[in-house]
């Protein structure tokens, strides 16, 4: 048996009745036209309360990932005066258009295409174990999974966000077993919801924690083999969860922590 | 974009699209997922089509897009892919017609029973016509598990597909 008749195979299951596509090139065009807006009216929104903090002189030194988005802008955050003393590790690219760094990880790891190697290196989304097929997930999320608030993981996510962020909890969803985590209610440009860290025990493949259809995630492997994930859920239903484009720079950031 | 960086994104939309499409239908099995994970991959080229600077990559970068998102997706908890303990009864066939129909959504099945990134190889080698070293760039792996996840990928089918795909018997 060769792989041409294989090939076939895949090409006529491929082919067979493929009912008329339901987009074209003006909605792609559109729909780019509107993330484009959508952020930049996000990066202007944070410029808008950057001003307003240094109006009243409050002047914060250090770095986050809530802010940084460069191009001249900032993003809501109190830290936001600190961006020029950003280190060289920091999670955002100085001077880059707030769309340009979204999903940059995505775009960064092809070869030959868009990197600018002038820019630092970004966090890329680092594959996580799979499940193998035909087998149910190794370790199911349960209810009381995550435990108490942990002590490392508050202390890290607490550093990360921005100061008006409540003091780090205990993660309200299901967990794996004997997996860590710590979770905050933050507030972001208006859209009020918890942000949580939860780090799985090592070797146990993602998800380690449920996200609600309104929530977004972004997993990725921490230093010590178990997988992280950061969860940010809206504060109600169908709202836009905070800080959802900071979640890989957050997850990032802290798997190389654990 | 200008008129000018919007006409060529025009023209490369308008050549790959279907393939594109199809590609995704091979991952996901499901029309209308299918084109929104084609038109994911296709907005997110366009919000980057001006940084491009080796067009010749742009079929990478769909492909790659694309497989992420599947991957992605699946990984998500209300739409966890599970494994079932019966296939579904596939249709019964009396004529050439019919069992090239039958062959053809016993495939479709069988993938949908083959692991996200085993499911991803299969379709960039088999559907895609890709070699080995160009799935791993795209999949940000090694050669050797490449193969491997082939090779388990086309195990899985024969698992599944029993002997409704005689093809697969000795193809990895």
């Amino acid at each position: 048996m060769d792989e041409q008749r294989i090939a076939g195979l895949f090409r006529e299951a491929a082919g067979a009745e493929a009912p008329p596509a339901s987009f074209d090139e003006g909605d792609v065009a559109r729909e780019s036209q509107r993330i484009t807006r959508r952020r930049r009216m996000t990066a202007a929104g944070g410029s808008v309360f950057a001003v307003a903090l240094l109006a009243g002189g409050i002047s914060v030194v250090g770095t986050t990932p809530w802010q940084n988005d460069g191009g001249g802008e900032t993003v809501a955050g109190p830290l936001a005066n600190g961006q020029a003393d950003a280190p060289e590790q920091g999670p955002a690219v100085m001077g880059q258009p707030l769309e340009d760094q979204e999903s940059r990880a995505e775009a960064e790891d092809l070869p030959g295409t868009m990197r600018d190697e002038a820019e630092p290196e970004q966090p890329t989304d680092l594959p996580v174990p799979e499940l193998e097929p035909g087998s149910p997930p190794a370790v199911e999320p349960v209810p009381t999974g995550c435990g108490a608030v942990d002590p490392q993981l508050a202390a890290a996510l607490a550093e990360a966000l921005p100061d008006d962020a409540e003091e780090p909890g205990p993660v309200d969803a299901a967990c794996v077993p004997d997996s860590r985590g710590a979770s905050a209610q933050v507030e972001d440009d208006g859209n009020l919801g918890t942000v949580s860290v939860v780090l799985g025990p090592p070797d146990v493949p993602a998800p380690v924690v449920e996200t609600s259809p309104d929530g977004e995630s972004h997993s990725t492997l921490a230093e010590g083999g178990g997988v992280l994930s950061v969860v940010s859920e809206p504060a109600t239903r169908d709202a836009e969860p905070p800080f959802v484009n900071r979640l890989a720079v957050l997850g990032e950031r802290l798997a190389d922590q654990f | 974009m200008d008129q000018r960086e919007e006409a060529e994104f025009a023209e490369y939309f308008s050549a790959r699209r279907e393939a594109v499409r199809r590609m995704a239908y091979m991952l996901c099995g499901d029309w209308h997922r299918a084109d929104d994970l084609a038109q994911t991959a296709f907005v997110a080229l366009h919000r980057r089509w001006r940084k491009i600077r080796d067009r010749k990559a742009l079929d990478a970068y769909v492909r790659r897009t694309v497989v992420r998102a599947m991957i992605d997706e699946s990984r998500r908890p209300w739409r966890r892919e599970h494994a079932v303990e019966r296939m579904p009864d596939g249709p019964v066939s009396s004529t050439d017609l019919d069992e090239r129909v039958a062959t053809r959504e016993a495939l479709l099945l069988g993938l949908r029973q083959v692991a996200p990134r085993q499911r991803a190889v299969l379709v960039l080698r088999f559907l895609e016509g890709m070699d080995v070293a160009g799935v791993a760039a795209i999949m940000k792996c090694s050669e050797g598990t490449v193969k491997s996840q082939t090779a388990r990928g086309l195990e899985a089918l024969r698992g599944v597909l029993g002997d409704s795909l005689d093809d697969l018997r000795s193809a990895s």
